[in-house]
């Protein structure tokens, strides 16, 4: 009795030339294997003769779509994974240049930062002093350690508190043509957008909102003073406030 | 580096474009499902271009089949639930196709047309019908099915000799239904 598994491997090739000799000489004296060998071959070649080929062009057409994509997505990131760290390392320059600059020029501002921090101003709980009570007055203003000038300017009212979490005096001041508010900061700071004006100390103009500004810095503080006039009518007050 | 990379892939697509009807073939006797065979075929172009630098350049078309029918065991098999035919009858006796030949082959193979081709695979448990599909129509050697199935070569041989005995039996009982061949039928 012939292996039908020997038949098989016969029919796809697969015995060696002895193995196929032995297997010849088996086969013409058993007519069952003889029988069994050609409905092998008869269904292999039907097989490979009838099974219908499949239409896949557009499958295809995917496919190499498909390969495209691969292969930009892997020179994007092929970009990326070089460069990566020189974009790290160039942003942490920035951050590391940036640091050093803000830090020589000490606290830098924008003019919509003051325009917050006077709206922010947090006076201490002490009631705001009333004009007359000079001794008060006094005292607050030894404290600020600025005098206003006097003459023509008058001080309507002072409070103390923070500034963007500084120490901070707010006068409100009067004089013949209006009313204005002087804020004074105990920290040096840098006045980014304000425009700058001639003068000793450097003074800065610009504007809080609707109202004009001017700035200075002067013995390690910083001065704003706000009021409803041009920058020149508060330049003159300015200039009139001196430090004690 | 840009140019490399295009001259790789258009070496690539040259010899696929070339197999391609045979994965997708295979993919789709597997799957039985036009859009499953889609996703497997190009799953299978993915996976061979990435992997085209480890190609050794002996036969592309059997390391193609070879990803193939590995995605399709792997990945697509799993999603089947119950008992696989295939492995119930891998220890039975094989039966001599010729014994049941009661249908004369000529008459059988002569009037059987494609798609009933199609459907007398399609019930043939996919351990052998992969074993028949490899051998008889993609030309596979017993030792190119066996790598790509991961199964040993003697596994492949029973595997084949089954496949076949129960593809001509699914043959018949198709001829028969469709009424070109009667039973008692003799082979002369």
């Amino acid at each position: 009795m012939i292996d039908p598994l020997q038949l098989h491997a016969y029919v796809d090739g697969e015995l060696t030339a002895e193995e196929k000799v032995t297997l010849d000489a088996e086969i013409l004296n058993d007519q069952a294997a003889q029988q069994e060998l050609a409905s092998i071959q008869s269904l292999k070649v039907f097989l490979a003769e009838k099974v219908p080929s499949v239409e896949c062009k557009s499958e295809w057409k995917d496919c190499v779509g498909r390969l495209k994509e691969i292969d930009k997505t892997r020179h994007v990131e092929g970009i990326v994974g070089r460069y990566a760290w020189a974009l790290c390392g160039a942003f942490f320059c920035m951050i590391v240049v940036g640091g050093v600059a803000r830090r020589g020029a000490g606290d830098r501002v924008q003019s919509d930062d003051l325009a917050q921090m006077a709206l922010s101003f947090r006076g201490s709980n002490r009631p705001a002093v009333v004009p007359g009570e000079d001794k008060a007055l006094q005292q607050l203003l030894h404290n600020a350690a600025i005098s206003v000038a006097p003459g023509n300017i008058r001080v309507l009212s002072a409070a103390r508190g923070t500034l963007n979490d500084r120490p901070a005096v707010k006068l409100c001041l009067r004089d013949a043509k209006g009313d204005m508010a002087l804020m004074m900061i105990q920290a040096q700071m840098g006045f980014e957008d304000l425009q700058s004006m001639e003068g000793q100390p450097p003074m800065y103009a610009g504007k809080l909102g609707d109202l004009n500004c001017v700035a200075w810095v002067e013995e390690g503080r910083s001065f704003v003073l706000i009021g409803e006039r041009d920058a020149t009518g508060l330049h003159e007050v300015a200039s009139r406030i001196k430090i004690q | 580096m840009l140019f490399g990379k295009r001259d790789k892939r258009d070496a690539f697509e040259r010899q696929a474009e070339k197999v391609f009807p045979s994965v997708f073939g295979t993919a789709l006797r597997l799957t039985r499902s036009r859009e499953e065979a889609e996703d497997l075929a190009q799953e299978a172009i993915v996976r061979a271009y990435e992997a085209f630098d480890r190609f050794d350049g002996s036969n592309f078309k059997a390391w193609m089949l070879r990803i193939v029918t590995n995605l399709y065991i792997n990945k697509y098999r799993q999603r089947q639930r119950g008992p696989q035919l295939g492995s119930l009858d891998e220890e039975g006796v094989i039966e001599p196709m010729a014994a049941e030949s009661e249908v004369p082959d000529r008459v059988l193979f002569d009037n059987t047309v494609g798609a009933e081709i199609e459907d007398a695979l399609s019930k043939v448990p996919i351990d052998f019908r992969l074993a028949v599909l490899l051998s008889d129509i993609e030309g596979m050697s017993y030792q190119e099915i066996a790598d790509a199935t991961d199964v040993p070569i003697g596994t492949v041989r029973s595997r084949l000799a089954r496949g076949r005995s129960m593809l001509r039996k699914a043959l018949t009982e198709y001829a028969l239904q469709e009424g070109y061949l009667k039973k008692g039928a003799s082979n002369d």
